[in-house]
C-alpha cells in the first residue's frame, strides 16, 4: 500500500503550486490516476517514483516513509516516464544490459536471462536486433515497460504510456499491463478515461493540483446514476443546456446535436442513459468546454 | 557502464577533429591553404572553438532521461556522471595531443605565420595544445557546472565568448603596440605565453608595464586547471546530492 500524505509541490521557477495537499491511498493493483494536461500528474508520479522531491507532506510505501528510504523503495520500483527517449542507437538487448548493469546486476548470466524474460513479457521477440530508432510508438512503450520490469518490481509507475498510439498498440499495450498487474502496484496516468475504464478499479482524479475524487471507480460512475440524460437537439438546446445543467459531451451528427448530461430533472425529449466513467470525470471537472 | 558509455561516445572523435581542423588556422595555416585576406577571420576561432566544442560536450552528456533512469535504478548518480565524463576526455584530449604532436613535424608552407608564434619562442605547438587543453576541460567543467545548477549553460557561453572577443582586442593590442591592454582570463594566447614565462625584449622595451602583467599571469594556466577541476568535482557533488530532485529539467 502506497499512502500519499498532504503532498505539496511548489515549483521555484514562477512560484507555480503544481500540487496542493493532495492526499489519497494506492492499494495493490491498477490504480489510474486521470487528470488534465497540466493538473499535476506527471508532478505526482516523479514525486512518487523518487526523481523529485516534493515541498511538503509525505508518502508511506508498506509502513515506511519513502524519502528515508529511497534506495530500498528503488529496489522495488520500475517507472516508465511520460516522454522517455530511450537510447536510440541501441537495440533492446544492449538497452535492457544497461539498464541491468545500472540496476547492480552484475552476473552477465543473471542479465541475460532477466532481459530475455522481459522481452518476451513484452512481446518484442524477433525484434532484438533492430535499433530503437527504428521502433514504432507502440514497440517503445513496450521497451520502456521492459526495462521498467527488470527485477521484478512491486511497484510500477507508467505515466501517460498510450498517448499517441494507435488504437492496436494502445489496446495492445493495455491487455499487457492487466497480464503483468498480478501481484504489484502499478500506478497508470492518463487522461483518456477509456483507458481507465476497463482496467482500474481504484482511481484519483486530479484537477490543478488538488484531488477530485479519490476511490471506487463504480461508486464514482454511480455518482451520476440516473442523472444522465441524452438528448438529440439542437444549437439553442445545447446552449439552454450548458446554463442549466452539466454537459458532459456534444456530437454533431447530420447536423443534429446529442447532448449528454447530468441534471436532475430531464430536458424535454431526452433520455436516461447509463453513466461511463467519461460522463462521471467531465461531470466532476464541471462539464464539457466549447 | 563504462564501456557501454565509450561506445556510444565515440561520435565525440569526429567532432573534435572537426573541430581542431578549424581551430588550426590560428596555430597552423601550413598544409591547409587560407587565403591571406581570411586569417583574421580564422584569429578567432581557436577559444570560441574551445568554448563550443565543450558546450556541445556538455549539452550531450546530461542527459535528463538517462539520469532519471539511472536515479531510479539506484545506481550512483556520481558513477553515471563519471562514466560519461571519461570519454569525453578520451575521445577529445588524446585526439588533441596526438594532432597537436604532429604539426611539429609538419613544416610552414606560404607566408603567413600564426598570430602566437610572435609571442612564445621555441615548441609554440605544444605550448599551445596544452593551453586548448587546459581552456577545454575549464569550459567544460563550467558548462558541466552550469547546466546542473542553472538547468542550462547559456548564461555562461555567451558569457565566455564576450570575454574572448575583448581578450582578441588584448592581443591585438599588444601585437600592434597599441593603448594599454584590456584585461581577460579567458585569453589563451596570454596563457600560452605564459606557458614560455619569457617575454620578447621588443615587446618589453614597448609596455615595460606589461611585464609585470605578463609575470603575474604565468600562473594562470594552473589556476585554470585547478578552477576545472574544482567545478568538475562540484558538478559530481550536486549530482550526489540529487538536486535533480529539485526538479531537473521542469
Amino acid at each position: 500500500m502506497i499512502e500519499i500524505k498532504e503532498i505539496t509541490k511548489i515549483y521555484p521557477r514562477g512560484k507555480k503550486k503544481a500540487l496542493d495537499n493532495v492526499t489519497f491511498d494506492i492499494p495493490e493493483g491498477i490504480f489510474g490516476l486521470i487528470g488534465r494536461n497540466g493538473a499535476g500528474k506527471t508532478t505526482l508520479m516523479r514525486i512518487i517514483a523518487t526523481v523529485m522531491d516534493q515541498t511538503s507532506g509525505a508518502i508511506m510505501f508498506d509502513g515506511k516513509e519513502l524519502k528515508a528510504n529511497r534506495k530500498e523503495f528503488r529496489k522495488s520500483l520500475g517507472y516508465l516516464p511520460q516522454s522517455t527517449k530511450l537510447m536510440p542507437r541501441l537495440n533492446i538487448v544492449e538497452f535492457l544490459d544497461y539498464v541491468c548493469i545500472m540496476k547492480g546486476i552484475k552476473n552477465k548470466k543473471e542479465r541475460k536471462q532477466k532481459i530475455a524474460e522481459a522481452i518476451e513479457t513484452v512481446g518484442l521477440v524477433g525484434e532484438e536486433k533492430k535499433r530503437l530508432s527504428n521502433y514504432s510508438g507502440g514497440m517503445l512503450r513496450r521497451a520502456g515497460i521492459a526495462q521498467a520490469l527488470i527485477e521484478e518490481p512491486k511497484v510500477l509507475i507508467i505515466d501517460e504510456p498510450t498517448t499517441g498510439l494507435d488504437p492496436e498498440e494502445r489496446l495492445y499495450f493495455l491487455n499487457l499491463l492487466s497480464r503483468i498487474a498480478q501481484n504489484r502496484t502499478i500506478i497508470f496516468s492518463t487522461h483518456i478515461t477509456a483507458d481507465i475504464e476497463n482496467l482500474c478499479r481504484n482511481i484519483c482524479i486530479l484537477e490543478q493540483g488538488q484531488v477530485k475524487y479519490t476511490g471506487d471507480k463504480s461508486e464514482f460512475i454511480d455518482g451520476i446514476q440516473g442523472r444522465l440524460y441524452e438528448l438529440d437537439g439542437t444549437a439553442e438546446d445545447e446552449e439552454k443546456l450548458r446554463h442549466e445543467a452539466i454537459v458532459t459531451s456534444v456530437a454533431y451528427v447530420e447536423g443534429k446535436a446529442r447532448i449528454r448530461y447530468v441534471a436532475e430533472t430531464p430536458y424535454e425529449g431526452s433520455e436516461a442513459v447509463k453513466p461511463t466513467l467519461e460522463d462521471a470525470y467531465i461531470h466532476a471537472l464541471g462539464g464539457v468546454k466549447r | 557502464m563504462f564501456k557501454r558509455s565509450f561506445i556510444n561516445g565515440w561520435f565525440y572523435l569526429p567532432v573534435t577533429l572537426v573541430f581542431l581542423l578549424f581551430a588550426s588556422y590560428v596555430w597552423y595555416p601550413g598544409p591547409v591553404i587560407v587565403p591571406g585576406a581570411m586569417t583574421g577571420f580564422f584569429e578567432y576561432t581557436e577559444t570560441t572553438v574551445t568554448i563550443l566544442l565543450a558546450a556541445f560536450c556538455c549539452f550531450t552528456l546530461i542527459n535528463k532521461y538517462e539520469i532519471e533512469l539511472g536515479l531510479v535504478c539506484g545506481t550512483s548518480t556520481l558513477k553515471l556522471f563519471i562514466s560519461k565524463v571519461l570519454p569525453i576526455f578520451v575521445y577529445t584530449i588524446i585526439p588533441m595531443f596526438v594532432i597537436l604532436a604532429l604539426y611539429e613535424y609538419v613544416p610552414y608552407s606560404g607566408t603567413a605565420k600564426p598570430v602566437i608564434a610572435i609571442f612564445v619562442p621555441e615548441n609554440w605547438k605544444l605550448y599551445a595544445g596544452l593551453s586548448f587543453i587546459v581552456s577545454f576541460l575549464f569550459f567544460f567543467s563550467l558548462f558541466c557546472f552550469f547546466r546542473v545548477l542553472m538547468r542550462n549553460c547559456y548564461v555562461p557561453l555567451f558569457v565566455c565568448v564576450f570575454f574572448h572577443c575583448l581578450a582578441y582586442d588584448y592581443t591585438k593590442s599588444v601585437q600592434y603596440g597599441n593603448t594599454s591592454p584590456k584585461l581577460s582570463v579567458f585569453n589563451p594566447y596570454i596563457s600560452v605565453y605564459m606557458l614560455s614565462d619569457k617575454v620578447p625584449d621588443a615587446l618589453a622595451g614597448q609596455h615595460a608595464d606589461l611585464s609585470l602583467l605578463y609575470h603575474a599571469w604565468s600562473y594562470n594556466r594552473i589556476i585554470f586547471f585547478v578552477l576545472g577541476i574544482v567545478l568538475l568535482a562540484a558538478t559530481c557533488f550536486m549530482l550526489k546530492r540529487e538536486t535533480l530532485h529539485k526538479g531537473f529539467g521542469d
